[in-house]
């Protein structure tokens, strides 16, 4: 039992003493009276209300807001920062685009058929790609026309943004086996993403394995980690 | 013209009473008339509180706890004579936040001068088996004795005046008033 238990059953104790206990149970006491008082005043006559207790603000900054901030940071890098680490897909794509040329190694045309396949390639890789277009045409209607033409003439369409066309040449391609399968694969993708066809696209690209060549499979593998929307 | 938001009126510095209104406030308290004192402050207490809440950036229930324990002991000390007239508000927020302090047991930076008395209660009453034997006297105490101890250590009212206001003898009214006591020891003497 605690010392002013003691001195309160003492007979002998002090008359100060017992006034300052007595006095401050008294003050307790009636100071708790008055407070039930005055909060319920406070409630009913001012709406002024005991908020519930709630955790420490203390708390809430040393320990539950990093938390907050760290999984925040999380939920950040995970559904952000993929997008910004993600290279953009079309623009990707574009870049790809520019730098398709044809080899033009051949020798000094001279028939119809070297002819046309050499203003073909020569106006493809001077960027003019209307006139390579109109001399693809005429090139698919000869008959010495090779798939190696044929896949020139779909990389035309496909700079010239016949999409469409250079799809339909591509598809061709790989109805039949050739040497141009990888290529057709992957400029059928391409040409079924520029023309807003993304899984398409994605799923053509997707059957270029490491085996069909190196460049092509890293950059189809580029463009399907890429991000598109 | 510029600072003239700034000036705070002297009455407004004492919840816009005047000295005569406050001298009659605590006139009224110190006779057990509580009405003008929970009229006047407590229409005050929610400002007090976010005072509180702003400054020390105090939980909301501890703030509530806080300033209701300043109210309580800003009557005590209206009653025992210890405030006077000047700027009741700055005691009363400045007393808020040292109730805080004690109660968020922060490191203090706040000299808990105008609570001292309070500190000094608590090393008794946070002894709950003696509260709870006191609390059990109290309740065999007559209304006599109930309110005869009230007005003496609750009002801080003297015997003499007392007496004299109840048309008894001070001297009488001094054995009722150890009997009263004693009566209240007693559950302490015969546990």
């Amino acid at each position: 039992m605690s010392t002013t238990n003691n001195k309160l059953s003492n007979p002998n104790l002090s008359e100060v003493e017992q006034e300052a206990i007595i006095g401050t149970f008294v003050r307790r006491y009636e100071n708790e009276r008055l407070r039930k008082r005055w909060s319920h005043k406070l409630s009913t006559d001012h709406q002024v209300y005991r908020p519930a207790t709630g955790i420490p603000r203390t708390a809430i900054r040393k320990i539950i807001l990093p938390i907050l901030a760290i999984a925040a940071s999380l939920l950040f890098l995970l559904a952000f920062l993929p997008g910004f680490l993600q290279t953009d897909g079309e623009a990707l794509m574009a870049s790809y685009l520019t730098e398709v040329t044809i080899d033009n190694s051949r020798s000094e045309p001279k028939t119809e058929l070297e002819q046309a396949r050499a203003q073909l390639i020569e106006n493809f890789n001077s960027g003019n790609f209307e006139a390579a277009v109109s001399a693809g045409k005429g090139l698919m209607l000869m008959p010495g026309a090779t798939d190696e033409d044929r896949y020139s003439v779909g990389l035309t369409f496909l700079r010239n943004n016949n999409t469409a066309q250079a799809t339909a040449i591509f598809r061709e391609l790989l109805e039949h086996p050739t040497d141009f399968k990888t290529e057709a694969h992957y400029y059928l993708g391409i040409s079924l993403l520029v023309h807003g066809e993304t899984a398409a696209g994605l799923s053509e690209l997707k059957r270029i394995k490491e085996t069909d060549g190196l460049t092509l499979h890293a950059k189809a593998q580029k463009l399907l980690e890429a991000k598109w929307d | 013209m510029r600072y003239l938001w700034r000036v705070v009126t002297f009455e407004q510095k004492n919840f816009n009473l005047s000295e005569i209104e406050f001298n009659e406030l605590r006139d009224k308290l110190v006779n057990g008339d509580q009405h003008l004192f929970e009229h006047i402050f407590l229409q005050h207490f929610q400002k007090c509180m976010d005072y509180v809440i702003r400054e020390d950036k105090a939980e909301d229930d501890v703030a509530y706890d806080a300033t209701m324990d300043a109210f309580l002991s800003f009557r005590m000390k209206l009653v025992q004579g210890k405030v006077n007239y000047g700027n009741l508000r700055f005691l009363l927020t400045r007393m808020a936040r040292q109730h805080y302090y004690k109660r968020a047991k922060k490191e203090n930076t706040l000299d808990l001068d105008l609570i001292q008395h309070q500190v000094a209660d608590e090393d008794f009453t946070n002894n709950a088996d003696v509260m709870e034997l006191l609390q059990r006297g109290w309740s065999t105490l007559g209304e006599k004795c109930k309110h005869l101890l009230h007005s003496f250590y609750y009002l801080g009212q003297p015997l003499k005046s007392i007496a004299a206001r109840t048309n008894r003898k001070p001297d009488a009214l001094r054995k009722q008033k150890q009997r009263c006591v004693d009566q209240l020891r007693g559950v302490v003497l015969v546990k």
